[in-house]
C-alpha cells in the first residue's frame, strides 16, 4: 500500500453520502439537513464515513443498500479550518482494498449528543456543504 | 422545564398567528397550527411506524413505537404553536421538529432514549440547550 495516499491534502473534495429515502435533502429548497452528518451510536465508532473524490467517482460513492442516494460534496480545507479533522481510513470491501474510505473521527459514536458534535453537524449541512449532486440510483 | 414553557422570544412559542380569522385579508385558506401539526403527526410519524425496512437498508436504526408516541405526543402538546418546516429521523431512531429562520434555528429533539430537549442555534452557534424536557 502507498503510504502517500492516507495524506489527504486540505484541496480534497470529499463526498458524504445522503439517501434519498431519508428527506434529510430537500431539493426544493436546496436545503440539508445537519442529520445527514450525524454519527450513528453503533456503526460510527471511529467517526462518520465519508469518501475521496479523487479515489473514487461520485456514481460509485453513491451506491449502497438503498435505492437511491445524494451525495453532499465538501472542501477538506474548509472541514480542517473548523476544527474537523479528516482522516484516511482504508476499508476491506469484497476482498478488496478501498482506500477512498476516510473518516471524520470527530463526530463519532461517544460524542453524538455532545454541544460539539450538535454544533459541527449543522456547520457541515449548512455552511461547509459545496453542493448537493444527485439523486444516484442505486443497485447496492 | 416544560417543552411549552421555553420563553416567549422563541419561534415555537410565538403566539398562534392570526391565519384562522376570517374576514377582509384573513388568510383563513391557510393552515392553523393545529392543522400544520396534525399533518406532521399523520403524514410523517404515523408513516415511519409503518415502513422500517428502507431505513434499515440505509444503515438507519428505525424509530421505536416508545419513540413515535413520544414525538406524537410532544406534537399534541406544541400544537398551539407555530408548526415546524422540517420534520426528520435522525440516524439512531430519534425526531426532530426544527423550525428555520434565516439566521436561526430552533429543535425540538427526541432522543431515540426518550430523552427531549430544546435546542436554539444563532448564526449556526448552538446558544441554548434544555435538556431532559417534561413533556406531559
Amino acid at each position: 500500500m502507498n503510504l502517500d495516499c492516507n495524506i489527504i491534502s486540505d484541496d480534497e473534495i470529499i463526498y458524504r453520502r445522503i439517501p434519498a429515502s431519508m428527506e434529510w435533502y430537500d431539493g426544493t429548497t436546496n436545503t440539508l439537513s445537519p442529520e445527514a452528518f450525524s454519527p450513528h451510536k453503533k456503526n460510527d465508532t471511529t467517526g462518520i464515513s465519508i469518501t475521496r473524490a479523487a479515489h473514487k467517482s461520485i456514481e460509485d460513492a453513491a451506491k449502497g443498500m438503498g435505492n437511491s442516494y445524494y451525495i453532499a460534496e465538501l472542501r477538506v480545507g474548509d472541514l480542517r479550518d473548523h476544527g474537523i479533522e479528516v482522516v484516511s481510513q482504508p476499508i476491506i470491501a469484497d476482498g478488496v482494498e478501498d482506500i477512498s474510505h476516510a473518516e471524520l473521527p470527530g463526530l463519532n459514536a461517544a460524542n453524538y449528543k455532545s454541544d460539539g458534535v450538535i454544533e459541527w453537524t449543522r456547520l457541515l449541512a449548512e455552511k461547509l456543504t459545496l453542493r448537493i449532486e444527485g439523486p444516484f440510483s442505486s443497485q447496492g | 422545564m416544560s417543552i411549552t414553557n421555553m420563553g416567549s422570544s422563541t419561534l415555537f412559542c410565538e403566539p398562534e398567528a392570526s391565519q384562522n380569522t376570517t374576514g377582509p385579508g384573513s388568510l383563513s385558506s391557510e393552515k392553523t397550527n393545529q392543522e400544520a401539526w396534525l399533518e406532521v403527526i399523520s403524514e410523517k410519524l404515523t408513516r415511519w411506524g409503518c415502513n422500517t425496512d428502507d431505513l434499515e437498508k440505509d444503515g438507519i436504526t428505525p424509530p421505536t413505537s416508545e419513540t413515535l408516541h413520544l414525538a406524537i405526543e410532544v406534537a399534541h402538546r406544541l400544537c398551539s404553536k407555530k408548526a415546524p418546516d422540517r420534520v426528520v429521523l435522525d440516524v439512531n431512531g430519534g425526531i426532530v421538529f426544527e423550525l428555520l429562520k434565516k439566521n436561526s434555528s430552533e429543535v425540538f429533539h427526541i432522543w431515540d432514549d426518550g430523552e427531549v430537549e430544546y435546542q436554539y442555534f444563532k448564526e449556526g452557534k448552538l446558544v441554548q440547550r434544555h435538556r431532559n424536557l417534561e413533556y406531559k
